[in-house]
């Protein structure tokens, strides 16, 4: 009998064993899932970012309701509000939206100015204060952050400044960058479209 | 059972559209309103389980929006998620001085969105 008992009580521990292993197993299982489902719904927010920007971009034929739609998204989307959209005409940049900037200063710009804004335009590419500038939030003064080039097809279209982020977002992140690209892009198909519309003919 | 229902208030299309597509293929049911008065005139018939707030709008802004719907007995205990572009103190405080249970700061990721969304709506579930 004592036997019995014995060699019952050592089955029971071994089950006990085995139970406790496989809670553990479960248990990591359910951190994988969970760490996973993360990653899964951070990309599919970056995802969705990009799908609303591109549709929002499409929503529209009338270039300042355009500009406005980019404003928006730049708010919104990237987390800037202070910020100025500019078209280009023949050799300067005009100012045609903006937002908690001194517009009159920046009215008129001359592609031939110096500094980021100008560089961009004239090059067609984007300008990123973190990409260029090691350790700029020190250096920094009431320059730009982020220039980029409205285009089409290697021509400079117009031009989105970023002269601040939020106050609780330091930097662009990986994703703003590709959001950027995409509104460089899209925008500018969309604004080519938009200036043909307005010029009574379909681009 | 009976979907979730979340009321989205906000005058940005952008914000809008990207709640829209970030929670309702995740089975939400959706409701939308541009701005303060549009929402206190929604509530009652749709009757939300959950209310996203945006707090600079026309006509009425978020905090005025918060302590009315506070004082209405239909939505005096639905969770209400400030969405704010000012992560500041002051203003944290000020929303929940107004009556909100949470805030989040734009530009805002869809996991922190998610996150947020499902905490609520457990903490609301009845036992």
């Amino acid at each position: 009998m004592r036997e019995q008992l014995h060699w019952e009580n050592e089955a029971l521990r071994a089950e006990m064993a085995v139970l406790r292993a496989e809670n553990e197993q479960l248990r990591a299982d359910e951190r994988w899932r969970a760490q996973r489902q993360g990653l899964v719904e951070a990309e599919l927010g970056h995802l969705v970012r990009l799908r609303v920007a591109s549709q929002r971009l499409h929503e529209t034929l009338h270039p300042l309701e355009l500009l406005d739609i980019l404003r928006d998204l730049l708010i919104n989307l990237v987390g800037s509000e202070t910020l100025g959209i500019f078209e280009r005409e023949g050799t300067e940049l005009v100012l045609r939206v903006s937002l908690g900037i001194d517009a009159e200063r920046f009215r008129r710009l001359p592609l031939e100015v110096d500094g980021p804004i100008g560089h961009s335009a004239r090059t067609g590419a984007s300008w990123l204060e973190e990409l260029m500038e090691a350790g700029s939030a020190q250096k920094r003064t009431d320059g730009p952050r982020a220039c980029v080039p409205l285009r089409l097809g290697g021509h400079v279209l117009g031009m989105m400044v970023l002269f601040g982020l939020l106050p609780h977002k330091p930097r662009l992140a990986p994703e703003d960058r590709e959001l950027l690209e995409l509104l460089a892009t899209e925008g500018g198909r969309a604004l080519f479209c938009a200036r043909g519309m307005a010029a009574g003919k379909p681009s | 059972m009976a979907r979730k229902k979340i009321l989205l208030v906000d005058d940005s299309s952008t914000v809008l559209l990207l709640h829209r597509m970030m929670l309702s293929h995740c089975g939400y049911e959706l409701v939308t309103a541009r701005d303060g008065q549009e929402a206190l005139d929604k509530v009652s018939a749709e009757r939300p389980d959950l209310i996203f707030l945006d707090v600079l709008m026309p006509r009425m802004d978020g905090f005025q929006t918060c302590r009315a719907l506070r004082a209405r007995s239909e939505t005096k205990d639905v969770p209400i998620i400030l969405v704010t572009t000012r992560g500041e103190p002051h203003y944290v405080r000020q929303g929940f001085e107004s009556g909100c249970t949470d805030y989040i700061t734009k530009p805002f990721d869809g996991e922190e969105l998610l996150a947020k969304v499902r905490g609520h709506l457990e903490e609301a579930r009845p036992a």
